[in-house]
């Protein structure tokens, strides 16, 4: 990962076949090549994002499918085709639902365009959309002037982090504890939270949430059903966004910052899904604070928090363009 | 007499005597020791909830004939944790044991 940082712009990154890492990409190029037929060959990994994991391997000769932890590697990529089949997306629109649809703008300006009907953000402003797949980074100056940038690894590599660590081998479980604070249920009456308060209720706790871990969900609890301690899934989640956001946002703003110089970026508006994490912004706002950086999660017209970043963006940019 | 041994108390009326088995098994198998008290005729729900107001773990278990139910202290009376009727073998060990693994603040099974 040190020296994909020295290296400048990348156009694609090939790899050994017959070794592990060489069969991941190939697997991802077969994919890719799924989606879209036409580009053939002509697909490009434009940038990866390693992180070291630990995953349960099985023993083998186990009597009772016991397992243990070996050193794994995770990666994302970020893919370019030729053409992405976004024309094709947008026939098929145009035919069932008999409006016009158009292909227009670059995401991470677009993002930055909404992002920027944030009440209080102004020009020259540093975006970083973290979604779902990738973490994008722009920086839009007064005269129109953007630095852009797309990296590989967001919220889904966190979701794979947790659900392979902890050996769930469920995704969707392992997306709620990505979202959700932890309490263990200690008393009918009491529970202790992740960060050691403890949490006085008056009508009792349903019995079935007894002694056990359980999520926080703001509207009830969803309780777990593996036996894991709570101490060590909230350290596996930790380290897995830190591993993935924290990573991803120093890289991808250093990409677009003037002179690649962290320290002369003043301010960051937080997007994307990833930004409505109820821990990664506090991560990155103490990782920030070395760099003098202040950053917050972005509220897209003032109402929308950080999500609908890209949509507003579009709607802006096409009815200025009509006003010209 | 005063009775203030760590125990899970167990009302009983007329109860069956294999469910009554099972349940004292399931609570041994989590290795607590209980008490039996025969209490005249009265709700099952009650039975169980007296026996966790009076049991100095707060955990207690009723038995009425053929159905068994179980209470931790705290819970309102006509809200058991569980509660059975006619139940098996299985069900009856399940229940002693999880008026056992209240105590231990583990998980209910
Ligand atoms: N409340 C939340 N807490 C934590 N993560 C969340 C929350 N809500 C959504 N996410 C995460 O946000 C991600 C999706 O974000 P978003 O919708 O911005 O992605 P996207 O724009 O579709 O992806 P990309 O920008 O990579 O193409 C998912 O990984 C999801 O787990
Ligand atoms: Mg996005």
């Amino acid at each position: 990962m040190a020296d994909l940082a020295e290296v400048g712009e990348i156009r694609d990154i090939a790899c050994e076949w017959y070794t592990n890492v060489g069969n991941m990409f190939r697997r991802i190029r077969r994919g890719m090549g799924e989606v879209d037929k036409e580009s053939g060959s002509n697909i490009c990994v434009t940038d990866i994002l390693a992180v070291d994991t630990l995953a349960p391997v099985v023993i083998s000769g186990a009597l009772a499918g016991e397992t243990c932890l070996e050193k794994a590697v995770g990666i994302a990529a970020m893919v370019r085709t030729e053409k992405l089949p976004m024309e094709e997306i947008a026939a098929r629109l145009r035919q069932e639902l008999g409006v016009r649809v158009a292909v227009a703008g670059v995401e991470a300006v677009m993002a930055s365009l909404g992002a920027l009907t944030t009440p209080g953000v102004a020009m020259p402003m540093a975006i970083l959309d973290m979604g779902g797949g990738s973490t994008d980074a722009a920086v839009l100056y007064p005269d129109g002037r953007a630095e852009l940038t797309h990296q590989a690894g967001a919220g889904e590599l966190v979701t794979m982090l947790i659900e392979i660590e902890l050996g769930l081998r469920d995704h969707g479980i392992a997306e709620q504890i990505k979202r959700y604070p932890l309490a263990k249920v200690e008393s009918l009456f009491h529970m202790r939270m992740e960060n050691g308060q403890m949490a006085f209720v008056e009508e009792s706790i349903d019995p079935r949430f007894y002694g056990r871990v359980v999520m926080l969900t703001g509207e009830g609890m969803i309780r777990l059903e593996q036996d894991i301690p709570m101490e060590k899934i909230v350290q596996v989640r930790r380290e897995a966004k830190r591993k993935v956001f924290v990573t991803n946002a120093l890289r991808a703003l250093k990409k677009v910052a003037p002179d690649h110089d962290l320290k002369r970026l003043s301010n960051v508006v937080l997007v994307g899904g990833s930004a409505e994490d109820f821990e990664i912004p506090d991560m990155l706002m103490e990782e920030f604070a070395n760099y003098r950086i202040v950053c917050g999660r972005g509220n897209i017209r003032g109402s929308e928090g950080p999500r609908n970043a890209v949509a507003t963006g579009l709607v802006l940019s096409y009815i200025g363009e009509r006003q010209w | 007499m005063v009775m203030n041994r760590p125990t899970i108390f167990i009302y009983t009326n007329q109860p069956d005597r294999a469910v009554l088995k099972e349940i004292c098994a399931g609570i041994e198998e989590e290795g607590i020791f209980f008490e039996i008290f025969e209490q005249s005729p009265g709700e099952l729900n009650h039975l169980a909830w007296q026996a966790a107001q009076d049991s100095m773990l707060g955990s207690g278990v009723g038995v009425c004939g053929m159905d068994a139910a179980f209470s931790m202290r705290g819970l309102k009376e006509k809200r058991c944790v569980e509660i059975y009727f006619n139940p098996g073998r299985e069900q009856c060990r399940r229940l002693g044991g999880n008026s056992a693994r209240a105590i231990k603040r583990q998980p209910l099974r």
